[in-house]
């Protein structure tokens, strides 16, 4: 199975987009992602969570959680930097928690506001179960009407992983890394 | 999620390139840290140990588990390389209070670290005189073959040096996405490398601040993935 790296995503009700470093349509066709495989039921255990963990959507929400608490301050466009006034990226802050005390109430209301607001993991096991078997691989010539609404959306939820360090990869300077394997 | 993920084309780039400077050659490691192989030595630059409590004592109630978060990766390196010496490149401590408002554990621990291979602080501008409760040696500067380690970098040229201070960090945007990472940065004459310590910010290379150190665009960033090292040219990069 090829890893189609993905780099974000958007859902509606009755639909969702993906959009990958891979071509995903190609890697389904040959074969190399079978798509029974990328909805299979068992993504929701320990991999969820620890994707989840790791997920803008939970680093963001703990920045909400972050800012309503008083631990950091909202920056505003335009906005003075005085003296007293520090800005601290929340995603330092909730790393340490995570490692030290994984039970921090901060902690708890970001899974809280996650869970409730954002993610339904009931409704995902449900819709995982329905279509188990019933996927059919179909590309288009043309965007279908169902899928507008999201294709307008994309690019809003990005996901930060595998697609990344691809990334930084091609910004990598090809001479400097030629010249360093010869010495 | 894929248990037989295909070998990467781009493979060979996890044997990290070594970065030279002055002819030694320098691994960079995605920690945030240099090893110079040929002297078994470890380089880490601001660990602003007790970053977290000094923010505390001005009523901003940040974790305070900073230290032990930098203090269980330094471990994690030590116990990887076995270094015959370390260099701690100035600013270890955030302020002069820090030694007092460490907690108990985390002294004990950074101790046991000090007296696990020659350890040397270098004198920063947050720590002019690091104490010596913890083991170490304490020094303004040390000059190893071509290489000079101080902690607050000097103007142009300023050749062999290793210097921390700045909080480098470089933003370089692939395919419309803007990836922003800590990084060394070098033009193979000097170095400057990031932040060790959890709680530290970064300062992009592309900042005035870096103009009369790097000159033009004939530097690298050595950007930290997250298990690589990728260095990119100066003029791919982004400013803040």
């Amino acid at each position: 199975m090829t890893a189609p790296r993905p780099l974000g995503f958007v859902a509606s009700e009755y639909s969702l987009a993906i959009w990958c470093l891979r071509d995903v349509g190609l890697l389904a066709e040959r074969g190399a992602l079978p798509l029974g495989r990328l909805f299979d039921e068992d993504m929701l255990g320990d991999d969820l969570e620890s994707w989840l963990a790791e997920s803008n959507l939970l680093k963001r929400t703990f920045r909400d959680c972050a800012i309503i608490s008083g631990l950091i301050e909202r920056r505003y466009p335009g906005q003075e930097k005085t003296g007293r006034q520090v800005t601290f990226s929340s995603d330092l802050i909730y790393n340490v928690l995570r490692e030290h005390e994984p039970d921090h109430i901060l902690l708890r209301a970001t899974y809280d506001d996650a869970a409730s607001g954002l993610l339904d993991i009931a409704r995902v096991a449900d819709m995982l179960k329905r279509i188990k078997g019933r996927i059919v691989l179909k590309r288009l010539d043309r965007v279908s009407p169902l899928a507008v609404p999201v294709l307008l959306d994309i690019g809003k939820e990005s996901v930060n992983g595998e697609a990344n360090e691809a990334l930084l990869h091609e910004a990598a300077d090809e001479l400097i890394e030629e010249a360093t394997r010869l010495v | 999620m894929f248990d037989a993920v295909e070998k990467e084309p781009d493979e060979r780039l996890h044997a990290a390139p070594a970065l030279r400077v002055c002819g030694a050659a320098l691994t960079v490691l995605a920690d945030g840290a240099i090893w110079w192989e040929a002297e078994r030595m470890l380089v880490v630059a601001d660990l602003h140990l007790e970053k977290g409590s000094a923010f505390a004592a001005r009523g901003i109630a940040l974790p305070p588990y900073d230290t032990r978060t930098t203090l269980r990766r330094l471990d994690a390196l030590i116990a990887r390389f076995e270094p015959s010496r370390l260099v701690a490149l100035g600013d270890s401590f955030h302020d002069l209070d820090a030694e007092a408002r460490m907690g108990a554990e985390d002294a004990s621990h950074l101790a046991g670290l000090t007296h696990r291979t020659d350890w040397i602080w270098i004198a920063g501008n947050h720590d002019p005189r690091p104490s010596r409760r913890f083991g170490g040696t304490v020094l303004e500067e040390i000059r190893m073959g071509p290489l000079t380690f101080r902690h607050e970098p000097r103007p142009a040229p300023s050749t062999g040096e290793i210097a921390g201070h700045l909080h480098p960090c470089a933003a370089v945007r692939v395919r419309g996405r803007r990836l922003r990472r800590r990084c060394v940065a070098s033009d193979g004459t000097r170095a400057i490398l990031p932040a060790f310590g959890a709680y530290a910010g970064g300062l992009n290379v592309l900042d005035v601040a870096y103009e009369n150190l790097l000159p033009g665009f004939g530097f690298h960033a050595w950007m930290m993935g997250a298990r690589t090292v990728v260095p990119v040219a100066a003029h791919r990069l982004e400013s803040d």
